[in-house]
């Protein structure tokens, strides 16, 4: 009895570890479309208001940065410490566009900060473009992985 | 006479700076003007010395300044900066350059209560019913001379209504105008300004910071028509330079002016010269 309990629990992990890797990915996708639109406010804000940056990051509101505490450390410390604290939760090439783009924000007039805007935007929608197409790819893939792994541990084990 | 010092903006200002600048600073004491420029020598203004420095600032270091001044947003600045200054908590910095900035002016602004002297008695003697304009060499006190009698003026025992046309963000300073019955007019073209006081705040002297271009003296003469007095300030090193000027002959000329006041200061003395001229005086 205590060995089918174990196999079971052994399989449940395994199912587990599946999801949790498919939830990553949607957070993932969720956080870059998050980006994005503070990416977007803030070219708005500096195309229409030519606003500082300080006023940008105070009028900004996104539940999901909330909730990670971006927003927290956005209006305190700037972008770039911002998004030190998510980094884990970012995909490598979000980051990296996002990194370029808060070190050359603010450091130029206004015609050359709207195209850093732009050409981030691009950047950030490609990458959401591409994970989105590969969610439900990668959903798949993580469930049968999981599944798989959970069944070939319970078979060698049994 | 009451000196109000201004430690907090000095302070603000200094730590902006690299630290050798920093340095260098605190030990020449009271300064009017901290000047920096790329791979050049820093120096400073101090009761009208010119004091320069062995400290040399990099383009990074002279970048990061002008990013802290900025408040980390450049563009925000883009429109002062093409006019050829940034606005610091009052405090006004010259800079040269657009896209690349290689030399700053930073000017702390000084607060001394009480330095209208013979001016000021002249003004309350006609009841501060006619316009007057200040003028001086630069760096001699006209704005510091206009903050104080913008700030007298509307308070005890005068109480007059004053509206302030603060284009730069260097002419009101709220600290010494708590309690004075002043409203301020932030980032409006002087012309505009006016307009907008004068139709708005039934104000009964308006002050204004240098008047400069033809353009500007134009606007104004057309805004200027209602009666309210303007106390205001222009570059001039004598009354006869100040009428080799197109703009200010066409606004003595046209009456937008009734007294001539020009200023002198001694190097170290707070106390002003004034040499007041009335606008017969100055044109015959």
């Amino acid at each position: 009895m205590l060995k089918y309990t174990g196999l079971s629990l052994i399989f449940a992990v395994s199912i587990l570890v599946g999801q949790e890797a498919s939830a990553i990915s949607r957070r993932q996708l969720r956080m870059t479309e998050a980006l994005i639109s503070l990416t977007a406010y803030i070219k708005g804000q500096i195309e229409f208001f030519s606003a500082p940056l300080v006023e940008i990051y105070g009028g900004f509101s996104n539940e999901t940065l909330e909730k990670c505490g971006f927003i927290t450390v956005l209006r305190k410390e700037g972008l770039s410490a911002a998004l030190e604290e998510i980094r884990p939760s970012l995909p490598p090439d979000v980051y990296d566009s996002l990194a370029a783009f808060a070190s050359g924000l603010g450091k130029s007039v206004k015609q050359s900060q709207l195209d850093l805007c732009e050409y981030h935007i691009e950047a950030l929608r490609a990458s959401y473009t591409e994970q989105k197409e590969a969610l439900p790819k990668k959903t798949r893939l993580y469930t049968s992985l999981s599944v798989m792994a959970g069944l070939t541990a319970v078979i060698i084990l049994l | 006479m009451r000196t109000v010092e201004t430690p907090a903006k000095f302070e603000c200002v200094l730590r902006l700076l690299p630290e050798r600048v920093r340095r260098a600073a605190e030990d020449c004491g009271p300064i009017d003007e901290i000047r920096l420029r790329t791979d050049r020598p820093v120096s400073f203004n101090a009761g009208g010395r010119n004091i320069v420095t062995d400290v040399v600032v990099s383009a990074q270091e002279l970048d990061r300044v002008v990013g802290l001044l900025c408040g980390g947003s450049l563009h925000a600045h883009e429109r002062s900066i093409a006019e050829g200054y940034i606005d610091y908590m009052g405090c006004r910095v010259g800079v040269c350059g657009t896209r690349r900035i290689s030399s700053i002016n930073i000017r702390i602004p000084r607060y001394i209560r009480g330095i209208g002297g013979e001016l000021m008695t002249r003004l309350a003697r006609d009841n501060f019913r006619y316009g007057t304009l200040i003028y001086s060499p630069p760096g001699i006190g006209k704005t510091t001379l206009l903050r104080d009698i913008a700030a007298s003026v509307s308070s005890p025992p005068y109480n007059k209504r004053v509206a302030v046309i603060d284009v730069r963000g260097e002419l009101f300073d709220s600290e010494m105008m708590r309690g004075c019955t002043v409203d301020v007019l932030e980032g409006v073209s002087k012309a505009k300004g006016i307009e907008i006081a004068t139709r708005t705040l039934s104000p009964e002297l308006i002050v204004c910071d240098e008047i400069g271009s033809p353009d500007e003296a134009e606007a104004i003469m057309s805004a200027q028509n209602s009666g309210v007095p303007l106390l205001a300030s222009a570059h001039a090193s004598s009354c006869r330079g100040l009428l080799r000027r197109p703009a200010m002959r066409m606004l003595a000329e046209n009456a937008v002016f009734e007294l001539f006041c020009g200023i002198r200061r001694h190097a170290h003395d707070e106390q002003f010269q004034f040499d007041i001229r009335t606008r017969s005086e100055l044109l015959c």
